[in-house]
């Protein structure tokens, strides 16, 4: 498995596997920037990340900062505890709107009225 | 007396001193997850549970990262030496590189209120690890030293 990103409507969720180090990271760090490209939601599912290292936790940086710049969302989904661990250790979990899943988000993000 | 205490060292007949791993391996990224997984089960053999022991990891994963990107550039070829040792009290990690001499002033760790990536690596490991000493090496290249006390 690899880093991969899912298109839905208005939104992009960018789906990090396995152990997010340098070997790997330079690849997440494209799919996070390609989504930015257009204008839409971002999303970065962490729930299949085993390890994740500062670059990886960089690129994390690096993508929440453009979003908030060109004023879409950007948001984590089902981190996992490996990756909280790193997020915490680097203070930033407080820093990512964080949500456990996909249908969280689009419950937020898109309210249907009952 | 110092001079003694390496003599036993190196010798072997320390008792209050055990290696538990050495390895030299290609400084390329592709080989830290093998790294970690060597790491961790050091410090598995020395008693840390996963969670400390997959710390300690982190913590020497991001120190051979910064060797492989910033030391040697990206350059292939090139080596690491990594030695763990348990010692009363603490395990002791040293890295060696035979990349040109750093020089530890430039070496930054990223304050966590400013939020931008870079110098994370470092602050990771000086969050994990007791000790961080950038040392030169022997003759050339760097000799990093990592302790963690237990």
């Amino acid at each position: 498995m690899a880093h991969r990103i899912e298109q839905g409507e208005g939104y992009a969720v960018v789906h990090l596997d396995g152990d997010v180090d340098l070997s790997n990271s330079p690849a997440a760090r494209k799919l996070i920037m390609s989504a930015l490209q257009k204008p839409q939601s971002v999303l970065v599912d962490l729930s299949g990340v085993s390890y994740i290292d500062s670059s990886g936790i960089a690129n994390l940086v690096e993508g929440y900062q453009l979003a908030r710049q060109l004023g879409v969302d950007f948001a984590l989904l089902g981190v996992s505890p490996a990756a909280s661990k790193v997020l915490g250790l680097a203070r930033l979990d407080e820093v990512f709107t964080q949500y456990r899943a996909l249908e969280d988000w689009l419950a937020k993000a898109q309210p249907t009225d009952a | 007396m110092p001079e003694e205490r390496r003599t036993a060292r190196d010798s072997g007949l320390d008792t209050e001193r055990e290696r538990l791993l050495q390895t030299r391996f290609a400084a390329e990224a592709g080989r830290l997850r093998e790294v970690r997984q060597q790491v961790m089960d050091a410090a598995g053999r020395a008693g840390l549970a996963a969670e400390p022991a997959a710390e300690i990891a982190l913590a020497i994963s991001e120190a051979c990262a910064n060797i492989i990107e910033h030391g040697y550039g990206g350059r292939a070829g090139e080596a690491i030496v990594l030695t763990v040792d348990r010692e009363p009290g603490r395990l002791v990690f040293v890295l060696e590189d035979d990349a040109p001499r750093i020089d530890p002033a430039k070496i930054v760790s990223r304050d966590l209120a400013d939020l931008r990536p870079g110098g994370l690596g470092v602050r990771f490991m000086r969050e994990i690890m007791s000790e961080v000493s950038y040392l030169p090496g022997p003759e050339r290249g760097n000799r990093l030293e990592l302790v963690k006390e237990l």
